[in-house]
């Protein structure tokens, strides 16, 4: 009898921590963003491809591309087009056909967004710029809406008519409008530094702390009758190669 | 007893003439004076009211009867009204200015900011390419320099080796030493040597350092 209630307990136990996806650890995740930037008047249009290795080896990729416009020295604004590969959605931990609840993989599955991006900017000081962007996000994929707020504080180290290098610190939150039970999804910390090589030329690196709140949907509940809410805490290494017109 | 009358009641209105004598010429170079545009030539003499433009690879230098000596870049659009002062409307100038009387300044008016000198000599741009149109640059070879924004929030006081930019609609950054300050022609005799600034206008902007 004991046995019984023994065996029992312990496969109880195991079936509610595969129904859940708690097995996430810290990880390092490395990353490569190449821009290129191209002023005509007063718009820059502007490309950038992101290739990132993340957790469970699962290979991000995107394109993104479209035009600032600015309207003053200090404002600027942008509508864009992304295309994303291998992201994942709270939808993703489905339960297989042997019944075992896993992350779906999205490596080959093509997302497409809409952005809209304001992005004021402001001088402190001789050395010190202050930019607060805002990205309105719309994944055509699943209807998700997010809002991306991203505070930027850049030193530049300036030489005698350029800037040498930069560095800069940011702090990016992507707020859920729409779906999830955070009010904030994501958020991540920066820290990085660029070379002016030239003008059209820029290279550097960054370190970044990333934060992820992966939480049950509808689906899940139905099934189970349970909710979750899980961290994720990544280390994020990059490196950015920026192009200039 | 009349013409005495006359005199008084006209006094006011008698205001103080400008008038010089374009030194050198290279490349497109016009004077247009009383409406009518001709061709600047060495000798011509200009006086208040006249306009000078310079093309493309061409520049010129006027020296003014009071002294002041002025070098037009490439692309410059000058004017010279009735005071003791031209408007800047584009392009660059090399000013090089006499000792003024007490309590006098020459002045060079640009859209959205006025340079106040008493004897110095100095560099002016405005309006040099597309994308820096709206902004003036400025930096002093020699003495100092007070730098006035149209928007006319405070003065700012350039020394020597030192520059400052006067982005349109905001007030005058603070003066700085920039090193390539030294490196632009600021020869305005042809006779001591080459008089031609082959170098470009530089300034940072770092609102305009986008990197994503």
């Amino acid at each position: 009898m004991i046995k019984f209630f023994l065996i029992l307990f312990f496969s109880s136990t195991a079936l509610a921590v595969g129904n859940v996806p708690d097995d996430i650890k810290t990880t390092t995740e490395s990353e490569v963003r190449l821009r290129y930037l191209h002023p005509v008047k007063q718009f820059t249009l502007f490309s950038e491809i992101q290739l990132a290795d993340q957790s469970d080896g699962r290979e991000y990729k995107t394109i993104f591309l479209g035009s600032y416009y600015r309207f003053f020295d200090n404002l600027r604004a942008g509508l864009f087009y992304q295309r994303q590969y291998g992201f994942r959605h709270n939808e993703d931990w489905f339960k297989d056909s042997s019944a075992v609840w896993q992350w779906k993989n999205t490596e080959d599955r093509g997302e497409d967004l809409a952005i809209l991006d304001v992005s004021p900017k402001f001088s402190l000081g001789n050395n010190w710029t202050f930019e607060f962007k805002t990205r309105y996000e719309y994944n055509f994929f699943n209807s998700d809406q997010s809002l991306r707020l991203r505070p930027n504080l850049t030193y530049f180290w300036l030489g005698e008519d350029k800037p040498i290098a930069s560095f800069f610190l940011q702090a990016e939150h992507v707020l859920a409008l729409n779906y999830g039970s955070h009010s904030t999804e994501e958020r991540w910390a920066y820290l990085g530094a660029l070379y002016h090589h030239s003008s059209n030329l820029q290279y550097g690196a960054f370190a970044a702390q990333k934060w992820q709140a992966w939480t049950s949907t509808p689906a899940y509940t139905a099934t189970t009758g349970k909710t979750y809410s899980v961290d994720a805490n990544s280390n994020v290494l990059g490196v950015m190669l920026i192009l200039k017109k | 007893m009349r013409l005495y009358i006359f005199f008084i009641l006209m006094s006011p209105v008698i205001v103080e003439s400008a008038t010089g004598k374009i030194n050198h010429v290279r490349g497109e170079v016009s004077l247009t004076s009383q409406g009518k545009t001709t061709k600047a030539l060495p000798g011509t003499v200009v006086s208040s009211g006249d306009n000078i433009k310079t093309g493309l690879k061409s520049f010129a230098i006027i020296t003014m009867d009071d002294g002041a000596t002025f070098k037009l870049g490439i692309k410059t659009d000058l004017s010279i009204p009735n005071d003791n002062s031209i408007n800047l409307n584009s392009g660059s100038l090399f000013s090089k200015v006499s000792k003024q009387k007490p309590n006098q300044q020459f002045k060079v008016h640009t859209p959205v900011a006025v340079i106040g000198v008493r004897g110095t000599e100095f560099f002016t741009s405005y309006g040099q390419s597309e994308d820096k149109k709206s902004d003036v640059w400025m930096c002093v070879n020699e003495g100092s320099v007070e730098v006035t924004s149209t928007k006319g929030k405070k003065s700012v006081v350039v020394n020597e080796g030192e520059g400052v930019v006067i982005p349109v609609g905001q007030d005058v950054t603070p003066p700085k030493k920039y090193a390539w300050t030294k490196k632009l022609n600021w020869n305005l005799d042809p006779a001591k040597g080459e008089v031609e600034n082959e170098v470009e206008i530089k300034y940072e902007n770092l609102l305009k350092e986008d990197y994503d």
